[in-house]
């Protein structure tokens, strides 16, 4: 079901190795999903603080400096959608929302909002986070389409709370 | 408070004086946009402020200013690279079409900070001197700081005078994470869907993103031709203000309603010759237009883009 030959998994921050791994699963066979009628929204807390402190230690210290644009691309919270995308032919919406907790009926309004885009037939996202450090991490991903009731969703979120780590 | 979101809260103040809504109200959903946020906490030789290091993150800088206006709603965040103004527009009006709010108020910033310049400059994106967008002599973006509100209410019937978001729409270009699709993949597919069923004589004007790096001015004049669209005006305003980051979409289309307002379309400071290998008629003087709609287009890493239709009810 997984092929991890694709080398670019490799150049990935952590986010974005979380939600290619979670999405090679959810879509790996592509059955019922397609790129020009696919949204991927992902939802979150930390976005992406853990690779921003990585990002800094290279330019914090002037005689040690040593930016590189293959880190920095990785200080964006939406990166990981884009990931998505290239990975799946993914040429519906991408979007990333950051919140301040883990809300199951907040969660399925942002990410059932690419549904208001009448040419987007189902949508795979959800929960996804890896706080600063990388000790841990928090994943809740589903695909979902326009016959999905809203319920049903926030009853999955609801299944599988979040604490999250400030 | 920090300094951003010191900037962020004189925003809201400025837009709040000038409409009558209930910032208190749970109807009043606060939208942040923005890329870094308070990243400046970060460096270590800043870190004597007294401010909460969980402010570093994105949702609690968003929540603090929320209640800083007395608003005790859960904010959303809308980190989406440098379409996050827009991303944050397009996301304000779909949740006031489903009644999730009555009225949002959307608010971009980001700031000039070491992170970002150091980063950009390691990506050779930034310009030694002023950005000439679409311009053959451009040689990369100034990066700029900026915050800009808007507010925005759900309306039952259009009233004269008002300025309405249309449509929106963000597609990826499924190419790659830090460079532009070659044949503009997803902006093409934003502009498509926003201006279906639009009279392209419309339009008055169509405010590109217009960074001024070779790949993206490129990349726009390819979906703008695409879409034949390639003999509406469009302008740029980086040469100005610079890249805002996420305060970009919502600071550049409130100055393209100001425009419109006066019934003017802004030259692309920066531009004189056309550098791009399709035929696009930027605006490089000061044009006079009677036409009340225009269309907003960015577009980001992470290969995403995103496009909006902006119209005002004019009744003769």
């Amino acid at each position: 079901m997984c092929d991890f030959a694709y080398p670019k998994f490799y150049k990935m921050d952590s986010l974005c190795r979380l939600g290619f791994i979670a999405t090679e699963l959810l879509l790996g066979d592509k059955t019922g999903v397609e790129g020009d009628t696919h949204a991927i929204v992902a939802i979150g807390y930390s976005g992406s603080l853990n690779t921003d402190a990585r990002y800094c230690e290279t330019i914090c210290d002037t005689d040690n400096y040593f930016p590189s644009p293959s880190v920095f691309v990785y200080t964006l919270a939406n990166i990981v959608t884009g990931e998505i995308a290239i990975r799946n032919k993914i040429y519906g919406e991408t979007s990333s929302f950051l919140v301040d907790s883990y809300d199951p009926t907040i969660i399925v309004n942002l990410l059932s909002t690419a549904f208001a885009d009448p040419g987007i037939k189902t949508i795979t996202g959800g929960w996804i986070d890896v706080p600063p450090g990388e000790k841990s991490f928090s994943l809740r991903f589903v695909t979902v389409n326009r016959d999905t009731s809203h319920q049903q969703i926030i009853d999955f979120f609801n299944q599988y709370p979040v604490e999250i780590n400030r | 408070m920090t300094r951003l979101e010191l900037m962020a809260i004189h925003s809201v103040n400025d837009a709040l004086s000038r409409c009558d809504i209930d910032v208190k109200s749970p109807g009043t959903l606060f939208i942040l946009s923005s890329t870094k946020g308070n990243i400046n906490l970060l460096d270590n030789v800043k870190s004597g402020c007294d401010i909460p290091h969980d402010r570093i993150s994105l949702p609690a800088m968003a929540t603090f200013i929320a209640r800083h206006f007395g608003n005790s709603r859960q904010p959303v965040v809308v980190s989406n690279a440098c379409i996050s103004g827009l991303s944050a527009l397009i996301l304000a009006k779909r949740l006031l079409d489903t009644h999730a709010c009555d009225t949002a108020v959307v608010i971009g910033a980001d700031e000039l900070t070491r992170f970002t310049v150091s980063g950009f400059q390691s990506f050779k994106a930034l310009s030694p001197n002023l950005c000439r967008p679409f311009d053959k002599d451009r040689q990369g973006l100034n990066l700029g700081e900026a915050a800009a509100t808007m507010i925005l209410r759900r309306c039952e019937q259009t009233t004269n005078g008002q300025w309405y978001i249309e449509s929106g729409s963000v597609h990826n270009d499924a190419n790659h994470i830090s460079g532009p699709s070659r044949v503009g993949e997803g902006s093409f597919r934003a502009l498509a869907s926003v201006t279906a069923g639009i009279k392209s004589s419309d339009i008055a004007v169509i405010n590109t993103h217009g960074t001024a790096t070779l790949y993206n001015d490129e990349m726009e004049s390819i979906a703008i031709d695409r879409a034949g669209l390639g003999s509406v005006n469009i302008n740029a305003f980086k040469g100005y203000l610079g890249h805002t980051l996420g305060a970009a979409g919502i600071l550049e289309s409130i100055l393209s309603m100001m425009s419109i307002d006066n019934q003017m379309l802004l030259p692309t400071m920066g531009f004189s010759s056309s550098g791009v290998s399709r035929s696009i008629n930027v605006v490089s003087e000061k044009r006079h237009t009677d036409a009340t709609m225009f269309i907003k287009l960015l577009s980001g890493f992470g290969g995403c883009n995103a496009a909006a239709r902006f119209r005002k009810e004019v009744r003769s």
